[in-house]
């Protein structure tokens, strides 16, 4: 078991102890004084040579040393909930998302869905996020950290074709690497450009037991170009239209489901069910309190026996 | 003031309630002891428990819930921020092992020697630019986050450092003043053979306006280099002229393996600022201090410890 210190210049105050058991150093008598009762004196002092009148000295440094250990703030792994089951936020940054019949645009409503979804999902679920354009790119494995979460969510820009098969594959990767448990929760416009084929990416899913939610982000139908909103021919007609077809046979071949970004209940009530079981997990945490609250019980018994002990 | 850590709090309570109970338990026990040796006439009277042994338990539950308060405190408002290339042309191995992978070490080794109070961001291009960990001075996650990266895709050099920039110095309300800023760097670990998402020097102007030098390390044999990346070979090309250019045109400087340059462009620059801050460590400190004066004056007084 690694122990690592956060902050190791706090063990500087292992002097203070040091000079505290400096202090417990027993000095030779300045002078004999005669006592009448000297022989009874000498049967105390050999009855008080066990053990037991160290044990509170023992405890209370005992505490102390926990307490200075726990000022150095280490990592200990420590039980702590985590859901058994990874989410992986797959979200689409082609081109394509920079179609305005979402209002700033695609990219900025599939945003503001994923931002909902981390708001709502339970805390303990670890969530990951996967970008794709012409490749996939894990940003954050699975991690129950919202705001890292959600800042790199912000920060993501326009990239240049679509490869939805990639995204899934890269998602896929990451539940492997998590334990083998989870879903995808695929936000994209459809329109699958380059890359291998989605469908098969969705049977290697279904292979895992792996759910695609897949969230259809766009309005249906015939939809205009950013660079040219008139006419609005892009690459092909239609290219900007929401593929709703792959995206439905996405999540029904792996036993998920489709749906539209707009329809806003039905995804915050997908997004609460999303963390299936939860189970105890032990994770590195700050173990500050909880050795200082050992130290503290230590040290308080040590004076409680000593009390007990020699009362007087 | 807030507890960040209730269910600690309710442990704290219950393990140093039991501490508290067990105490008076004993120390009436122990006056019976005493009762039964000697003769009620010849007892001495009760010695309270010396007040640093009632207080210490107090900051220790206060750390067990994690307390944390809005405190004024110096703060240092300096960043730096990791630009890091994770294009397909980092997976080269002109570099050992890998230009990335020798890029992840420059950096831990930059992590090593920089100033405990500057914060530290990562942002990597390639294919997407985007912020993997906003400016922060926890440095295990840093390195965590650092060690996840993996090469693939283009090179959007342009579009990282416009990143860096929107993160360093975000765009607030347009006051008449010019306001003072903090200092802050870019660190662009790269082999700066950009090929997407704008022209590099473009966004060095708007850089170098807002202020932010960009000092580089360039990566990778400055010829190129033929390298195997999966299954083909391809020659990687590599660009230290554009990234020279970057770091002329920034006022930063090229860097080889000494990074005193930038740490002496990461100056502090301190403020007292009202924020958050997590006193547990203060409060344990504060419970040890108290414990051991308790421990000092029973020492002064009896010769003995607790």
């Amino acid at each position: 078991m690694a122990v690592s210190l956060q902050a190791p210049e706090a063990l500087s105050l292992l002097l203070l102890l040091a000079f505290l058991l400096l202090g417990l150093y027993p000095r030779r008598p300045k002078a004999r004084l005669p006592h009448p009762l000297v022989s009874l004196l000498q049967q105390a002092a050999r009855e008080s040579r066990s053990v037991l009148p160290w044990l509170p000295p023992a405890l209370f440094l005992l505490g102390l040393l926990l307490l200075v250990l726990a000022a150095a703030r280490p990592l200990l792994p420590l039980p702590g909930q985590a859901s058994r089951n990874v989410v992986i936020l797959v979200m689409d940054v082609s081109r394509s998302m920079m179609a305005a019949d979402l209002k700033p645009n695609r990219l900025e409503a599939a945003k503001e869905a994923a931002r909902v979804f981390l708001r709502e999902a339970p805390r303990a679920l670890r969530i990951g996020l996967v970008v794709f354009g012409s490749h996939a790119q894990t940003i954050h494995p699975p991690t129950t950290d919202r705001r890292r979460l959600r800042e790199s969510l912000d920060s993501l820009e326009f990239g240049r074709s679509t490869a939805i098969g990639e995204g899934i594959l890269e998602a896929l990767r990451n539940i492997r690497e998590a334990g083998g448990e989870g879903e995808i929760l695929l936000l994209t416009d459809g329109r699958n450009r380059t890359g291998k084929d989605p469908l098969e990416a969705a049977a290697e899913a279904s292979r895992m037991g792996v759910r695609i939610y897949a969230v259809g982000v766009g309005v249906p139908g015939w939809t205009p170009g950013p660079e040219d909103p008139v006419s609005a021919f892009g690459f092909f007609p239609g290219a900007f239209e929401v593929d709703e077809e792959l995206l439905w046979a996405l999540a029904e071949f792996t036993g998920g489901r489709y749906y539209l970004v707009a329809s806003e209940k039905e995804l915050s009530d997908l997004y609460r069910k999303l963390a299936r079981s939860v189970r105890p997990e032990v994770m590195p945490g700050e173990a500050t309190g909880l050795l200082g609250v050992l130290g503290g019980f230590l040290a308080l018994l040590g004076v409680a026996l000593r009390r007990y002990l020699s009362p007087a | 003031m807030a507890f960040k850590s209730p269910e600690g709090f309710l442990l704290g309570l219950l393990l140093l309630g039991a501490g508290g109970l067990l105490l008076w338990l004993l120390e009436r026990a122990g006056r019976r002891r005493l009762l039964s040796a000697l003769d009620p006439a010849f007892l001495p009277g009760p010695k309270p428990l010396p007040l640093p042994f009632l207080l210490a338990p107090l900051f220790l539950l206060l750390a067990a819930g994690r307390l944390e308060a809005s405190l004024p405190w110096r703060e240092n408002l300096t960043q730096a921020l990791l630009v890091v290339d994770t294009s397909h042309s980092m997976a080269a191995d002109d570099e050992a092992p890998t230009r990335l992978e020798r890029a992840k070490a420059l950096a831990e080794n930059f992590l090593r020697g920089l100033d405990p109070s500057v914060k530290v961001g990562l942002v990597s291009f390639g294919p997407q630019a985007v912020l993997v960990l906003s400016p922060t001075r926890d440095r295990q996650a840093l390195l965590k986050a650092l060690q996840g990266l993996k090469p693939g895709g283009a090179t959007p050099l342009g579009q990282g450092l416009l990143q860096a920039r929107r993160i360093l110095r975000p765009k607030g309300p347009e006051g008449d003043l010019p306001r003072a800023k903090p200092p802050a760097a870019i660190l662009l670990l790269s082999d700066g053979a950009a090929n997407a998402g704008g022209d590099p020097l473009e966004a060095a102007k708007e850089l170098s306006r807002a202020g932010l030098p960009v000092f580089v390390r360039p990566l990778g044999d400055p010829r190129g280099a033929v390298s195997r990346i999966g299954e083909g070979l391809y020659f990687v090309p590599t660009n230290p002229t554009s990234l020279l250019r970057l770091a002329q045109a920034t006022g930063g400087q090229v860097l080889g393996e000494d990074f005193q340059p930038l740490y002496r462009a990461l100056r502090p620059y301190r403020v007292w600022r009202t924020q958050t801050l997590d006193l547990t460590q203060a409060l344990v400190v504060a419970g040890l201090l108290s414990f051991s004066f308790g421990a000092y004056l029973n020492l002064a007084r009896e010769g003995r410890w607790p």
